[in-house]
């Protein structure tokens, strides 16, 4: 059988009626976690895996696969609408999305990042089919010196392109990796910074630190300015993006599915690191990078088309050699290995049916979200139209229930609540958080890469410079550092963030 | 005044209220949480995952599997150990604290601030190469390494696990010397290996799918005897070098659990082990049920704490 026998059969089990509805129920609880903030893919997965038990194995994965990529397509929603990252990798999306809607746009940042999303999602699936096999070859190329040098490239472009100082967004860089080393020591597995609070030794959450810096310091800063509730009385025009806009975000989006489907197949990679860096990307390449923080439809298109391709990415290391490269893909690899299926290099030979039918499942899924999330929107448009004394107190209340239902923990709600007052203080002294978000996801990871490059080479730093991959990541990263101090170069940059105070 | 007493009051009962655990006799009435100490993906991940879906019927609630992996398996029992004893959080364990304690290397007591509920499984450790290594026989391995001492690496579930600690012994005995290069488990050795990062992988037999898919070579096991699955492939003992390990895996709790919840839990793991899709994914990687009622579970791991102080005395490895 050839590609075009196996996709067309895959199209057969994906148009199966019982796989048709699983598929809609995923893409549909997919956008709900995805619009709701603090409710994730990981968190439904996992409500949701054992109810897939009594299914059949392809059936039960595509709906599982269903509720990741939907979730990718609403969160968007909620960072433009309300300037809240629906789910992590949202994150980028709030920067000019939210700037979109406040001057009115709001209907065409929503439609620019349902097509956006639509065309990297359909792309990244194309992709899986074609390249799966050579693309996992390359990825496996990445070892700790590897990611470990990438993920200081990814920081230093980050901190570079973030704040009008780079020092301020260093600053906050470091606060994240302080942050992240809270708790066990991954390799020796010693208590750090836990200060004697048995809840402290698991470190703290992702997710209570991003609503608290992006949801409840939010709410404390609109508190203080009344005058800014008008933005929100504005009319949200049609959902379709005019041809200007189509003409902007096309380079966007297919730069951000490019990046984002490579950087989903790696190992730890994904959609949230995928959306920071192409955004970082787009604000680089742009005539006129002055727009981005101000309503750049590039830097909606960019990061929304990143994470879903991200999200078609991270199935080639599970479908092909077995490998989660995340807590989602290991979620379905829970699920595979319990419906009798073993995931890995025999998987396509063993279950052609499951292989194809899941990715074919994708295809159908991602035209069911474009037409779920169209009207979606009108539903949380009407999000808009509620006074501030009604929603403000709402977001609190789903910020309260997103950070206490991740592990039913008080200390979740209580961090959140912290760093919802840190990220009030932050924004009031102009630092911004997403350097420091970036650096505390970062930093666990980078440690033990770094660690374990440093046990490899016998405590040689040589070992990041003659690897000719973590080398060019390297000097990249120290060319960035360099240039903002050279005098030439020293114009006026431009902040992805700072606009939302004035 | 009176009404403010009364109020201060009312809310002193209502914390009171909540602090109070609910009564053992309605145990379980929220979801569990399972913490597993190891990498989603792996032998021991899926296992667990499998158990604990096959145990969850028998107690009415969810079971909430959890990985928090890191410190060679520590760091996930070392969380189950600071939670509070309600039997809503408990763990996965194996004999790795146990080293570690002995290493010097853990803050907590692994038999005195835990509490044993079920021994259920037992692994199979090998050492596993790339298909397309030069290396064809555990015997060549041996050779090269002597001649170029530390020239292999060897990615091992983390320091002071059992399958660190078997290459630590193959070392001693055989007079070589690895380069040791820990990971957080099998599933993160896996990726390791195929990217040639490292040169072999000592660990659980999360390699098996590898293994039959052509992109591994199995060398050598751990075991004392040859496995069902793998019958061509020697035991190291075979080899020429006395060396065998094995761990256990059990569910604990944190110290002090009422007597019922842990009876009810064991009731329900034993249960559990009758699924057959659990015994399916056992299979997978050739695992053995190694079941011990909680009695008898206790006894074990205090001849278990005992033999492992030897061992990590005779590696020379113990706390100084």
């Amino acid at each position: 059988m050839d590609l075009f026998n196996f996709l067309l059969m895959g199209f057969a089990v994906a148009f199966d009626p019982l796989n048709l509805f699983y598929c809609f129920i995923g893409v549909l609880i997919g956008t709900l976690v995805g619009v709701l903030p603090g409710m994730g893919p990981v968190a439904a997965m996992s409500l949701l895996l054992p109810a897939t038990f009594h299914t059949t194995p392809v059936a039960s994965i595509i709906m599982l696969a269903g509720i990741y990529y939907g979730a990718m397509y609403g969160g968007s929603t909620t960072s433009i609408l309300v300037n809240i990252p629906g789910e992590a990798a949202s994150v980028m999306t709030c920067l000019d999305g939210y700037q979109m809607a406040r001057q009115g746009r709001a209907g065409r940042a929503l439609g620019i990042s349902a097509f956006g999303s639509f065309i990297a999602g359909s792309m990244g699936i194309i992709g899986l089919v074609l390249i799966a096999p050579p693309l996992v070859e390359f990825a496996l190329k990445f070892g700790p010196p590897e990611y470990f040098s990438l993920m200081v490239l990814g920081l230093t472009i980050l901190t570079f392109l973030t704040s009008a100082s780079m020092i301020r967004a260093l600053m906050m860089a470091a606060f994240g990796l302080i942050v992240g080393t809270m708790g066990l020591d991954n390799i020796s597995g010693l208590a750090r910074f836990t200060f004697h609070i048995p809840e402290l030794l698991d470190g703290v959450g992702l997710v209570p630190v991003v609503m608290g810096l992006f949801g409840i310091s939010e709410v404390l800063l609109n508190i203080e300015m009344k005058t800014k509730r008008e933005v929100f009385t504005t009319k949200v025009k049609g959902l379709l993006p005019t041809l200007q806009d189509w003409a902007k975000s096309i380079g966007s989006i297919i730069r951000g599915t490019v990046l984002g489907f490579f950087l989903g197949i790696l190992p730890g990679g994904g959609a949230v690191i995928a959306s920071f860096v192409s955004y970082a990307i787009e604000k680089r390449v742009s005539k006129h990078p002055e727009e981005f923080g101000k309503g750049a439809i590039q830097g909606v298109a960019a990061p929304e088309a990143a994470n879903n391709s991200a999200a078609q990415g991270a199935f080639i290391p599970l479908l092909t050699l077995g490998i989660p490269s995340n807590v989602v893909m290991a979620m379905l690899l829970g699920a595979l290995i319990i419906h009798g299926v073993t995931p890995g290099p025999l998987l396509l030979s063993q279950h052609p049916q499951l292989f194809w039918g899941v990715i074919a499942s994708m295809y159908v899924g991602n035209i069911m979200l474009l037409f779920l999330n169209l009207p979606l929107i009108g539903l949380w448009v009407q999000l808009l139209k509620v006074p501030y004394s009604i929603l403000f107190p709402l977001i609190i209340l789903f910020c309260l229930l997103g950070s206490y239902s991740i592990n039913n923990s008080t200390m979740d709600v209580a961090i959140m609540l912290a760093f919802g007052v840190i990220g009030y203080l932050m924004k009031k002294i102009s630092l911004e958080p997403a350097p420091m978000v970036l650096a505390f996801v970062l930093g666990p990871m980078m440690e033990t890469a770094l660690r374990q490059s440093l046990i490899k080479s016998k405590g040689s730093f040589s070992i990041f410079f003659t690897r000719p991959i973590s080398a060019v990541c390297l000097i990249i990263a120290i060319a960035l550092m360099v240039i903002p101090l050279l005098p030439w170069f020293r114009r006026p940059r431009v902040t992805l963030e700072q606009e939302e105070f004035k | 005044m009176a009404t403010k007493i009364f109020s201060w009051m009312g809310a002193a009962i209502l914390l009171l209220a909540l602090v109070i655990p609910a009564a053992a006799q309605d145990y379980p009435n929220k979801p569990i949480n399972l913490i597993i100490q190891y990498p989603p993906g792996g032998s021991t991940d899926l296992t667990a995952r499998a158990l604990a879906n096959g145990a969850k019927k028998y107690l009415g609630q969810p079971i909430v599997c959890e990985n928090k992996a890191g410190g060679g398996g520590t760091v996930g029992v070392t969380l189950v150990a600071a939670k509070p004893a309600d039997g809503y959080t408990i763990g996965i364990v194996t004999s790795s604290p146990t080293m570690a304690y002995h290493m010097g290397k853990l803050n907590f007591h692994p038999l005195n601030d835990l509490t044993p509920i079920i021994r259920w499984g037992n692994y199979l450790f090998g050492i596993v190469v790339r298909a397309d290594s030069q290396f064809k026989t555990m015997k060549e391995i041996m050779e090269y390494i002597k001649q170029n001492p530390e020239k292999l690496s060897y990615g091992s579930p983390g320091v002071g696990t059992p399958p660190h600690l078997a290459m630590e012994e193959l070392s001693m005995v055989a007079n070589v010397k690895f380069t040791h290069i820990p990971a957080k488990g099998i599933a993160d050795n896996n990726t390791a290996l195929l990217g040639g990062h490292i040169d072999l992988v000592s660990d659980s037999s999360g390699w098996a799918p590898l293994v039959d898919a052509g992109k591994f070579r199995l060398m050598a096991i751990w075991s004392e005897k040859r496995c069902e699955r793998y019958p061509q492939v020697p035991t190291i003992r075979e080899i020429g070098y006395d060396v065998v390990s094995r761990s256990h895996l059990g569910v604990i709790g944190p110290k002090g659990m009422p007597k019922e919840v842990v009876a009810k839990l064991h009731d329900a793991f034993r249960k559990g082990m009758e699924d057959p899709e659990y015994k399916a994914v056992m299979k997978k990687f050739d695992m053995n049920d190694y079941y011990l009622n909680t009695e008898d579970y206790a006894k074990y791991q205090q001849s278990d704490f005992e033999n492992i102080e030897k061992l990590v005395k005779k590696l020379g490895l113990d706390k100084k």
